[in-house]
Protein backbone atom coordinates (compact mmCIF):
# COMPACT_ATOMS: atom_id res chain seq x y z
CA UNK A 1 0.00 0.00 0.00
CA UNK A 2 1.22 3.30 -0.80
CA UNK A 3 2.08 6.08 1.53
CA UNK A 4 -0.12 9.56 0.53
CA UNK A 5 1.22 12.73 2.11
CA UNK A 6 -0.63 15.59 1.52
CA UNK A 7 0.30 19.64 2.57
CA UNK A 8 -2.37 21.03 4.82
CA UNK A 9 -2.78 24.59 6.34
CA UNK A 10 -4.13 25.01 9.95
CA UNK A 11 -4.28 27.87 11.99
CA UNK A 12 -5.79 28.77 15.43
CA UNK A 13 -9.32 30.24 14.42
CA UNK A 14 -9.13 32.95 17.55
CA UNK A 15 -5.61 34.19 16.71
CA UNK A 16 -5.25 34.08 12.93
CA UNK A 17 -1.17 35.09 13.05
CA UNK A 18 -0.57 31.52 14.69
CA UNK A 19 -0.75 28.92 11.54
CA UNK A 20 1.36 26.56 10.57
CA UNK A 21 1.71 24.98 7.16
CA UNK A 22 3.05 21.18 6.96
CA UNK A 23 3.14 18.04 5.01
CA UNK A 24 1.30 15.41 6.74
CA UNK A 25 0.61 11.74 5.95
CA UNK A 26 -2.86 10.34 5.26
CA UNK A 27 -3.72 7.78 7.95
CA UNK A 28 -7.63 6.78 7.65
CA UNK A 29 -6.93 4.56 11.37
CA UNK A 30 -6.31 7.86 12.80
CA UNK A 31 -8.89 9.35 14.56
CA UNK A 32 -8.33 13.29 13.59
CA UNK A 33 -6.02 15.79 12.63
CA UNK A 34 -2.32 14.87 15.08
CA UNK A 35 0.43 16.86 15.74
CA UNK A 36 3.39 16.44 17.95
CA UNK A 37 3.13 17.74 21.04
CA UNK A 38 6.14 19.59 20.06
CA UNK A 39 4.18 21.92 18.03
CA UNK A 40 1.64 23.24 20.18
CA UNK A 41 3.46 26.76 21.25
CA UNK A 42 3.55 27.04 17.75
CA UNK A 43 -0.54 27.14 17.18
CA UNK A 44 -1.08 29.81 19.90
CA UNK A 45 -3.21 29.56 23.26
CA UNK A 46 -6.42 27.58 22.97
CA UNK A 47 -10.00 28.76 24.61
CA UNK A 48 -10.56 24.74 24.66
CA UNK A 49 -8.38 21.61 25.61
CA UNK A 50 -8.88 18.24 27.12
CA UNK A 51 -7.19 14.70 27.82
CA UNK A 52 -8.11 11.98 25.96
CA UNK A 53 -6.30 8.41 25.74
CA UNK A 54 -5.47 7.05 22.66
CA UNK A 55 -5.19 3.13 21.92
CA UNK A 56 -2.32 2.28 19.59
CA UNK A 57 -2.28 -0.59 16.37
CA UNK A 58 0.96 -1.82 19.45
CA UNK A 59 -1.40 -2.47 22.05
CA UNK A 60 -0.13 1.00 23.59
CA UNK A 61 -1.98 3.25 25.81
CA UNK A 62 -1.24 6.68 25.33
CA UNK A 63 -2.17 9.96 26.43
CA UNK A 64 -3.40 13.34 23.73
CA UNK A 65 -4.85 16.46 24.11
CA UNK A 66 -7.51 17.66 21.77
CA UNK A 67 -7.25 21.41 21.33
CA UNK A 68 -9.10 24.19 19.35
CA UNK A 69 -11.21 25.90 17.47
CA UNK A 70 -8.82 25.84 14.35
CA UNK A 71 -8.97 25.91 10.83
CA UNK A 72 -7.80 22.98 9.08
CA UNK A 73 -7.34 23.38 4.81
CA UNK A 74 -6.12 20.55 2.89
CA UNK A 75 -5.12 22.61 -0.80
CA UNK A 76 -8.41 22.03 -2.85
CA UNK A 77 -10.85 20.60 -0.36
CA UNK A 78 -13.16 22.44 1.81
CA UNK A 79 -11.87 24.55 4.69
CA UNK A 80 -13.19 23.09 7.97
CA UNK A 81 -13.12 24.28 11.39
CA UNK A 82 -12.29 21.24 13.80
CA UNK A 83 -9.65 20.84 16.36
CA UNK A 84 -6.37 19.16 16.91
CA UNK A 85 -4.35 16.30 18.42
CA UNK A 86 -1.49 16.30 20.21
CA UNK A 87 0.45 13.35 20.75
CA UNK A 88 4.12 13.02 21.85
CA UNK A 89 5.99 11.94 18.45
CA UNK A 90 9.41 10.19 18.15
CA UNK A 91 10.58 11.90 14.98
CA UNK A 92 12.02 9.56 12.22
CA UNK A 93 14.82 10.59 10.33
CA UNK A 94 14.64 14.35 12.21
CA UNK A 95 11.47 15.09 11.36
CA UNK A 96 7.80 14.31 12.68
CA UNK A 97 5.33 12.76 11.08
CA UNK A 98 1.87 14.89 11.57
CA UNK A 99 -1.70 12.38 10.19
CA UNK A 100 -4.53 13.46 9.10
CA UNK A 101 -7.03 11.14 10.31
CA UNK A 102 -10.42 10.43 9.50
CA UNK A 103 -12.64 13.01 11.29
CA UNK A 104 -10.32 15.52 9.41
CA UNK A 105 -10.69 13.33 5.95
CA UNK A 106 -14.89 13.54 6.44
CA UNK A 107 -14.72 16.85 7.25
CA UNK A 108 -13.33 18.14 4.42
CA UNK A 109 -15.07 15.54 1.81
CA UNK A 110 -11.57 14.24 0.65
CA UNK A 111 -11.40 10.21 -0.06
CA UNK A 112 -8.44 8.09 -0.38
CA UNK A 113 -8.12 7.30 -4.09
CA UNK A 114 -5.52 3.87 -3.68
CA UNK A 115 -4.97 3.60 -7.13
CA UNK A 116 -4.07 7.43 -7.90
CA UNK A 117 -2.32 7.69 -4.75
CA UNK A 118 -4.19 10.84 -3.67
CA UNK A 119 -7.27 12.74 -2.12
CA UNK A 120 -9.79 12.90 -4.29
CA UNK A 121 -13.05 15.05 -3.44
CA UNK A 122 -16.02 13.58 -3.01
CA UNK A 123 -19.08 15.31 -4.07
CA UNK A 124 -21.78 14.37 -1.27
CA UNK A 125 -21.17 12.58 1.73
CA UNK A 126 -23.75 10.60 2.78
CA UNK A 127 -22.34 10.34 6.51
CA UNK A 128 -25.57 8.11 7.74
CA UNK B 1 -51.05 38.15 19.14
CA UNK B 2 -49.09 37.38 16.32
CA UNK B 3 -45.52 36.66 17.28
CA UNK B 4 -42.53 37.89 15.64
CA UNK B 5 -41.05 36.38 12.85
CA UNK B 6 -37.03 35.78 11.97
CA UNK B 7 -37.71 37.77 8.75
CA UNK B 8 -39.20 40.49 10.65
CA UNK B 9 -35.21 41.31 12.03
CA UNK B 10 -32.49 42.88 10.76
CA UNK B 11 -29.86 40.44 11.37
CA UNK B 12 -27.11 41.72 9.57
CA UNK B 13 -23.61 41.85 11.39
CA UNK B 14 -25.40 41.02 14.49
CA UNK B 15 -24.94 37.78 16.66
CA UNK B 16 -28.35 35.37 16.40
CA UNK B 17 -28.65 32.88 19.17
CA UNK B 18 -30.67 30.18 17.37
CA UNK B 19 -32.33 27.33 19.22
CA UNK B 20 -32.63 24.28 17.40
CA UNK B 21 -33.36 20.92 17.47
CA UNK B 22 -30.84 18.39 16.53
CA UNK B 23 -31.74 15.62 19.34
CA UNK B 24 -32.03 13.20 16.52
CA UNK B 25 -31.43 9.52 15.95
CA UNK B 26 -27.97 8.36 16.11
CA UNK B 27 -25.83 4.99 15.64
CA UNK B 28 -22.14 4.01 16.53
CA UNK B 29 -20.72 2.43 13.39
CA UNK B 30 -17.00 2.33 13.82
CA UNK B 31 -16.73 3.52 16.93
CA UNK B 32 -18.07 6.95 15.14
CA UNK B 33 -21.14 8.27 15.94
CA UNK B 34 -23.38 8.37 13.06
CA UNK B 35 -26.67 10.18 12.22
CA UNK B 36 -29.44 7.88 11.09
CA UNK B 37 -32.67 10.53 10.53
CA UNK B 38 -31.37 13.98 9.33
CA UNK B 39 -34.74 14.93 8.72
CA UNK B 40 -34.66 17.71 11.97
CA UNK B 41 -31.43 18.88 11.02
CA UNK B 42 -32.05 19.32 7.22
CA UNK B 43 -35.62 21.46 8.21
CA UNK B 44 -33.80 23.77 10.01
CA UNK B 45 -31.51 24.47 7.40
CA UNK B 46 -34.01 26.96 5.91
CA UNK B 47 -33.38 29.40 8.77
CA UNK B 48 -29.66 28.83 9.21
CA UNK B 49 -29.23 29.50 5.52
CA UNK B 50 -31.63 32.76 5.52
CA UNK B 51 -29.24 33.91 8.37
CA UNK B 52 -25.98 32.89 6.70
CA UNK B 53 -27.11 34.36 3.30
CA UNK B 54 -28.43 38.05 5.11
CA UNK B 55 -24.66 37.98 6.89
CA UNK B 56 -25.94 37.60 10.85
CA UNK B 57 -23.19 35.65 12.99
CA UNK B 58 -25.61 32.27 13.61
CA UNK B 59 -24.53 30.74 17.18
CA UNK B 60 -26.66 27.84 16.87
CA UNK B 61 -27.67 25.57 20.67
CA UNK B 62 -29.81 22.26 21.02
CA UNK B 63 -30.37 19.56 23.42
CA UNK B 64 -29.32 16.37 22.29
CA UNK B 65 -30.37 13.12 24.65
CA UNK B 66 -30.98 12.94 28.36
CA UNK B 67 -27.39 13.42 29.80
CA UNK B 68 -29.37 14.43 32.86
CA UNK B 69 -27.66 17.70 33.47
CA UNK B 70 -23.66 16.42 33.46
CA UNK B 71 -21.33 16.00 30.86
CA UNK B 72 -21.73 12.82 29.08
CA UNK B 73 -19.13 12.21 26.03
CA UNK B 74 -21.82 10.17 24.01
CA UNK B 75 -24.37 13.23 23.90
CA UNK B 76 -21.60 15.77 22.93
CA UNK B 77 -22.89 17.62 19.86
CA UNK B 78 -19.46 17.75 18.17
CA UNK B 79 -20.77 15.13 15.36
CA UNK B 80 -23.81 16.56 14.52
CA UNK B 81 -21.94 19.34 14.11
CA UNK B 82 -19.94 17.59 11.65
CA UNK B 83 -22.80 16.53 10.16
CA UNK B 84 -24.10 20.39 9.82
CA UNK B 85 -20.53 21.09 8.04
CA UNK B 86 -21.51 18.33 4.94
CA UNK B 87 -24.80 19.78 4.45
CA UNK B 88 -24.42 23.26 4.68
CA UNK B 89 -20.80 23.42 3.09
CA UNK B 90 -19.44 25.96 5.67
CA UNK B 91 -17.24 25.25 8.91
CA UNK B 92 -19.10 24.86 11.93
CA UNK B 93 -17.55 25.83 14.47
CA UNK B 94 -17.86 23.71 17.60
CA UNK B 95 -17.60 25.00 21.02
CA UNK B 96 -17.29 22.87 23.88
CA UNK B 97 -18.45 24.53 26.42
CA UNK B 98 -21.93 25.70 26.28
CA UNK B 99 -21.80 29.04 28.01
CA UNK B 100 -19.02 30.93 29.16
CA UNK B 101 -15.37 32.06 28.07
CA UNK B 102 -15.03 29.55 24.99
CA UNK B 103 -17.81 30.33 22.94
CA UNK B 104 -17.74 33.97 24.09
CA UNK B 105 -14.12 33.65 22.65
CA UNK B 106 -15.20 31.78 19.05
CA UNK B 107 -18.05 34.02 18.79
CA UNK B 108 -15.68 37.70 19.06
CA UNK B 109 -14.23 35.99 15.95
CA UNK B 110 -16.74 35.10 14.36
CA UNK B 111 -17.23 36.71 10.51
CA UNK B 112 -20.34 37.50 9.11
CA UNK B 113 -21.99 34.20 7.77
CA UNK B 114 -20.19 32.18 9.63
CA UNK B 115 -21.90 29.15 11.95
CA UNK B 116 -21.19 28.23 15.61
CA UNK B 117 -22.87 25.16 17.48
CA UNK B 118 -22.67 25.22 21.02
CA UNK B 119 -22.25 21.96 23.18
CA UNK B 120 -25.14 20.07 24.35
CA UNK B 121 -27.75 22.21 26.33
CA UNK B 122 -28.59 19.47 28.58
CA UNK B 123 -25.16 19.23 30.00
CA UNK B 124 -26.32 22.50 31.99
CA UNK B 125 -28.26 21.58 35.03
CA UNK B 126 -29.15 25.18 34.20
CA UNK B 127 -31.19 23.88 31.36
CA UNK B 128 -34.08 21.85 32.38
CA UNK B 129 -34.67 23.94 35.59
CA UNK B 130 -35.12 26.88 33.76
CA UNK B 131 -32.13 28.32 35.67
CA UNK B 132 -32.38 32.32 35.51
CA UNK B 133 -28.75 32.46 35.77
CA UNK B 134 -28.45 29.99 32.77
CA UNK B 135 -30.57 31.66 30.64
CA UNK B 136 -28.64 34.80 30.93
CA UNK B 137 -25.65 33.35 30.35
CA UNK B 138 -27.02 31.84 27.30
CA UNK B 139 -28.50 35.32 26.18
CA UNK B 140 -25.24 37.05 25.84
CA UNK B 141 -23.59 35.19 23.61
CA UNK B 142 -26.59 37.00 20.92
CA UNK B 143 -27.96 40.20 20.35
CA UNK B 144 -31.11 38.75 18.82
CA UNK B 145 -32.80 35.06 19.49
CA UNK B 146 -34.82 32.76 17.62
CA UNK B 147 -36.56 29.67 18.01
CA UNK B 148 -36.39 27.22 15.48
CA UNK B 149 -37.03 24.07 17.76
CA UNK B 150 -40.55 23.27 17.26
CA UNK B 151 -39.85 19.61 19.13
CA UNK B 152 -38.86 21.36 22.09
CA UNK B 153 -41.09 24.10 22.16
CA UNK B 154 -43.71 22.72 24.77
CA UNK B 155 -40.69 22.36 27.45
CA UNK B 156 -40.33 25.66 29.49
CA UNK B 157 -36.50 25.84 29.73
CA UNK B 158 -33.43 27.89 29.91
CA UNK B 159 -33.07 27.98 26.09
CA UNK B 160 -36.41 27.56 24.79
CA UNK B 161 -38.11 29.98 27.59
CA UNK B 162 -35.89 31.26 30.00
CA UNK B 163 -33.57 33.13 27.51
CA UNK B 164 -36.26 35.59 25.60
CA UNK B 165 -36.50 37.26 29.14
CA UNK B 166 -32.49 38.42 28.71
CA UNK B 167 -32.71 39.58 24.70
CA UNK B 168 -34.73 42.36 23.61
CA UNK B 169 -36.02 40.98 20.58
CA UNK B 170 -37.20 36.87 20.12
CA UNK B 171 -38.77 35.24 17.19
CA UNK B 172 -40.08 32.38 15.23
CA UNK B 173 -37.86 30.75 13.03
CA UNK B 174 -38.77 29.34 9.63
CA UNK B 175 -39.58 25.94 10.90
CA UNK B 176 -41.60 26.81 13.93
CA UNK B 177 -43.81 29.20 11.85
CA UNK B 178 -44.59 26.02 9.48
CA UNK B 179 -45.35 23.83 12.20
CA UNK B 180 -47.71 26.15 13.43
CA UNK B 181 -49.11 26.70 10.14
CA UNK B 182 -49.70 23.43 9.38
CA UNK B 183 -51.02 22.01 12.67
CA UNK B 184 -52.55 25.30 14.56
CA UNK B 185 -53.72 27.00 11.34
CA UNK B 186 -54.43 24.48 8.95
CA UNK B 187 -56.42 22.48 11.48
CA UNK B 188 -58.36 25.64 12.89
CA UNK B 189 -61.32 24.95 10.16
CA UNK B 190 -59.95 22.07 8.36
CA UNK B 191 -61.60 20.64 4.66
CA UNK B 192 -64.17 18.24 5.87
CA UNK B 193 -64.61 14.76 6.41
CA UNK B 194 -61.68 15.59 9.07
CA UNK B 195 -60.36 11.90 9.41
CA UNK B 196 -58.27 11.65 12.19
CA UNK B 197 -55.90 8.60 13.00
CA UNK B 198 -54.78 7.92 16.41
CA UNK B 199 -52.28 5.04 17.60
CA UNK B 200 -49.52 4.32 20.09
CA UNK B 201 -49.53 2.84 23.32
CA UNK B 202 -51.65 4.95 26.18
CA UNK B 203 -54.59 6.35 26.09
CA UNK B 204 -53.56 8.08 28.86
CA UNK B 205 -50.97 9.64 26.30
CA UNK B 206 -53.96 11.07 24.10
CA UNK B 207 -56.93 11.86 26.76
CA UNK B 208 -56.30 15.74 25.77
CA UNK B 209 -56.00 15.31 21.90
CA UNK B 210 -58.60 12.98 21.89
CA UNK B 211 -61.04 15.18 23.58
CA UNK B 212 -59.76 18.37 21.83
CA UNK B 213 -60.43 16.50 18.32
CA UNK B 214 -64.12 15.44 18.92
CA UNK B 215 -64.71 18.87 18.78
CA UNK B 216 -63.15 19.03 14.53
CA UNK B 217 -62.94 15.39 13.51
CA UNK B 218 -65.87 13.78 11.70
CA UNK B 219 -64.49 10.58 12.47
CA UNK B 220 -61.60 8.90 14.65
CA UNK B 221 -59.56 5.33 14.14
CA UNK B 222 -58.22 4.03 16.82
CA UNK B 223 -55.32 1.69 16.37
CA UNK B 224 -52.24 0.21 18.54
CA UNK B 225 -51.94 -1.30 21.88
CA UNK B 226 -54.41 1.81 23.04
CA UNK B 227 -57.06 0.06 20.99
CA UNK B 228 -56.83 -2.69 23.43
CA UNK B 229 -58.33 -0.51 26.30
CA UNK B 230 -61.11 0.45 23.82
CA UNK B 231 -61.96 -2.72 23.25
CA UNK B 232 -61.97 -4.10 26.76
CA UNK B 233 -64.07 -1.07 27.75
CA UNK B 234 -67.02 -3.17 24.98
CA UNK B 235 -66.31 -5.99 26.97
CA UNK B 236 -64.17 -7.62 24.32
CA UNK B 237 -61.42 -9.96 26.08
CA UNK B 238 -58.15 -8.91 25.16
CA UNK B 239 -56.08 -12.44 25.72
CA UNK B 240 -52.77 -10.74 27.31
CA UNK B 241 -52.81 -7.83 25.39
CA UNK B 242 -51.27 -4.61 26.61
CA UNK B 243 -53.77 -3.09 28.63
CA UNK B 244 -54.38 0.42 31.22
CA UNK B 245 -56.92 -1.08 33.65
CA UNK B 246 -57.27 1.74 35.22
CA UNK B 247 -58.18 4.01 32.01
CA UNK B 248 -61.39 1.24 30.75
CA UNK B 249 -63.93 3.58 32.65
CA UNK B 250 -62.55 6.62 30.43
CA UNK B 251 -62.10 4.76 27.63
CA UNK B 252 -65.63 4.03 27.98
CA UNK B 253 -66.49 7.79 28.78
CA UNK B 254 -64.53 8.61 25.39
CA UNK B 255 -66.79 6.58 23.63
CA UNK B 256 -69.58 8.08 25.11
CA UNK B 257 -68.30 11.45 24.32
CA UNK B 258 -68.15 10.20 20.80
CA UNK B 259 -71.21 9.58 20.70
CA UNK B 260 -72.78 12.16 21.90
CA UNK B 261 -71.10 14.99 19.51
CA UNK B 262 -71.91 12.56 16.52
CA UNK B 263 -68.00 11.69 15.95
CA UNK B 264 -67.66 8.25 14.00
CA UNK B 265 -65.13 6.47 16.36
CA UNK B 266 -64.03 3.08 15.15
CA UNK B 267 -62.38 0.62 16.55
CA UNK B 268 -60.52 -2.49 15.04
CA UNK B 269 -63.19 -5.16 14.02
CA UNK B 270 -60.37 -7.27 13.90
CA UNK B 271 -56.96 -7.39 14.92
CA UNK B 272 -53.35 -9.94 14.36
CA UNK B 273 -52.46 -11.48 17.47
CA UNK B 274 -49.24 -13.23 18.32
CA UNK B 275 -47.84 -15.93 21.15
CA UNK B 276 -45.10 -13.10 22.02
CA UNK B 277 -43.59 -9.93 20.67
CA UNK B 278 -41.08 -10.86 18.69
CA UNK B 279 -40.17 -11.94 14.93
CA UNK B 280 -40.87 -14.92 14.42
CA UNK B 281 -43.55 -15.83 16.59
CA UNK B 282 -46.50 -17.47 16.24
CA UNK B 283 -49.49 -15.04 14.74
CA UNK B 284 -52.77 -15.16 13.05
CA UNK B 285 -55.30 -12.87 11.91
CA UNK B 286 -58.52 -13.15 14.50
CA UNK B 287 -61.97 -13.71 13.35
CA UNK B 288 -64.18 -10.24 13.93
CA UNK B 289 -64.28 -9.12 17.01
CA UNK B 290 -66.77 -9.48 19.98
CA UNK B 291 -67.55 -10.00 23.36
CA UNK B 292 -67.81 -13.35 22.54
CA UNK B 293 -65.05 -13.73 20.29
CA UNK B 294 -61.89 -11.85 21.45
CA UNK B 295 -58.58 -12.29 21.53
CA UNK B 296 -57.20 -15.43 22.35
CA UNK B 297 -56.43 -15.87 26.50
CA UNK B 298 -52.77 -15.75 26.13
CA UNK B 299 -52.12 -14.10 23.02
CA UNK B 300 -50.98 -10.43 22.45
CA UNK B 301 -52.93 -8.40 20.20
CA UNK B 302 -49.65 -6.61 17.66
CA UNK B 303 -51.43 -5.17 14.79
CA UNK B 304 -54.71 -4.20 13.35
CA UNK B 305 -56.20 -7.16 10.91
CA UNK B 306 -57.06 -7.19 7.41
CA UNK B 307 -60.65 -6.08 7.68
CA UNK B 308 -59.79 -3.41 9.95
CA UNK B 309 -57.39 -2.12 7.40
CA UNK B 310 -60.21 -2.52 4.65
CA UNK B 311 -62.34 -0.43 6.93
CA UNK B 312 -60.42 2.53 7.80
CA UNK B 313 -59.05 2.60 3.53
CA UNK B 314 -62.39 3.15 2.78
CA UNK B 315 -62.82 6.09 5.57
CA UNK B 316 -59.06 7.37 4.56
CA UNK B 317 -60.34 7.49 0.74
CA UNK B 318 -63.24 9.38 1.69
CA UNK B 319 -62.08 11.75 3.46
CA UNK B 320 -60.88 15.30 2.80
CA UNK B 321 -58.14 16.05 5.89
CA UNK B 322 -56.20 13.39 7.62
CA UNK B 323 -54.27 13.72 10.66
CA UNK B 324 -52.35 10.59 11.76
CA UNK B 325 -50.08 10.08 15.37
CA UNK B 326 -48.75 6.97 16.39
CA UNK B 327 -48.71 3.46 14.65
CA UNK B 328 -51.22 0.73 14.17
CA UNK B 329 -49.29 -2.05 16.09
CA UNK B 330 -45.25 -3.09 16.82
CA UNK B 331 -44.07 -2.00 13.51
CA UNK B 332 -40.53 -2.19 14.57
CA UNK B 333 -41.35 -5.84 14.08
CA UNK B 334 -41.54 -6.12 9.96
CA UNK B 335 -44.37 -8.57 10.80
CA UNK B 336 -46.52 -6.30 13.01
CA UNK B 337 -45.99 -3.77 10.35
CA UNK B 338 -48.61 -3.86 7.75
CA UNK B 339 -51.51 -2.05 9.35
CA UNK B 340 -49.14 1.00 9.73
CA UNK B 341 -47.57 0.59 6.35
CA UNK B 342 -51.09 0.13 4.92
CA UNK B 343 -52.78 3.04 6.92
CA UNK B 344 -49.54 4.90 5.33
CA UNK B 345 -50.13 3.76 1.57
CA UNK B 346 -53.73 4.82 2.17
CA UNK B 347 -52.81 8.29 3.14
CA UNK B 348 -50.25 8.71 0.41
CA UNK B 349 -52.48 7.56 -2.37
CA UNK B 350 -55.35 9.57 -1.07
CA UNK B 351 -56.21 12.99 -2.52
CA UNK B 352 -56.86 15.15 1.01
CA UNK B 353 -54.63 17.13 2.80
CA UNK B 354 -52.34 14.53 4.75
CA UNK B 355 -50.94 15.74 8.31
CA UNK B 356 -48.46 13.32 10.34
CA UNK B 357 -48.12 14.81 14.09
CA UNK B 358 -44.32 13.53 14.40
CA UNK B 359 -43.55 10.36 16.71
CA UNK B 360 -43.07 6.58 15.41
CA UNK B 361 -45.85 7.20 12.64
CA UNK B 362 -43.37 10.06 10.65
CA UNK B 363 -40.77 6.92 11.41
CA UNK B 364 -43.29 4.22 9.46
CA UNK B 365 -44.07 6.93 6.41
CA UNK B 366 -40.52 6.70 5.87
CA UNK B 367 -39.64 3.62 6.26
CA UNK B 368 -42.49 2.99 3.58
CA UNK B 369 -40.93 5.68 1.26
CA UNK B 370 -44.13 7.65 1.40
CA UNK B 371 -42.81 10.82 3.46
CA UNK B 372 -42.93 12.70 -0.31
CA UNK B 373 -46.98 12.07 -0.51
CA UNK B 374 -47.94 13.54 2.52
CA UNK B 375 -49.02 17.63 2.38
CA UNK B 376 -46.94 18.22 6.03
CA UNK B 377 -44.84 15.73 8.81
CA UNK B 378 -44.50 17.35 12.19
CA UNK B 379 -40.93 17.23 13.22
CA UNK B 380 -42.38 17.03 17.02
CA UNK B 381 -44.12 14.37 18.92
CA UNK B 382 -44.94 15.61 22.09
CA UNK B 383 -44.94 19.03 21.10
CA UNK B 384 -47.80 18.44 18.01
CA UNK B 385 -50.36 16.93 20.35
CA UNK B 386 -50.01 19.66 22.95
CA UNK B 387 -50.52 21.91 19.88
CA UNK B 388 -53.55 19.94 18.95
CA UNK B 389 -54.85 19.41 22.10
CA UNK B 390 -55.07 23.63 22.34
CA UNK B 391 -52.77 23.69 24.63
CA UNK B 392 -50.05 26.94 24.35
CA UNK B 393 -46.20 26.12 24.04
CA UNK B 394 -44.14 28.25 26.51
CA UNK B 395 -41.57 28.53 23.76
CA UNK B 396 -44.00 30.28 21.41
CA UNK B 397 -45.93 32.24 24.07
CA UNK B 398 -42.17 33.25 25.16
CA UNK B 399 -41.48 35.24 21.98
CA UNK B 400 -41.63 38.72 21.33
CA UNK B 401 -44.82 39.89 20.26
CA UNK B 402 -45.64 41.11 16.36
CA UNK B 403 -45.91 45.14 17.08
Amino acid sequence: MGRIVTPVKIENLLDPSKKIEIDALVDTGAYMMTLPTAWRDRLGNFPSSRKIELHLANEETVEGEVCGPVYIQIPGFHRIASEVLFVEMKPANGEYEPLIGYITLEQSQAAVDMVGHRLAHVHHVDLK
Amino acid sequence: MAKLSLRDLDVRGRRVLMRVDFNVPVETRGGKIRVTDDTRIRESLTSINYLREHGAKTILMSHFGRPKGKRVEKYSLRPIGEYLHSLIHHPVIFSHDTIGDVPKKIIDHMGSGDVALLENLRFQPGEEANDPEFAKALAELGDLYVNDAFGAAHRAHASTVGVTKFVPKSAMGFLMEKELKHLKEGLEKPAKPFVVILGGAKVSDKIGVLKALMEKADTILIGGAMANTFLKAQGIPVGASRVESDKVDLARELLDLAKNKGVKFLLPIDVVEAEEIRAGADMRNTSRLSPQHGITDGWQAVDIGAATIALYQEEIANAETILWNGPMGVFEIPEFGEGTIAIAEAMAQSGATTIIGGGDSVTAVKQAGLADKITFISTGGGASLELLEGKALPGVAALSDRE
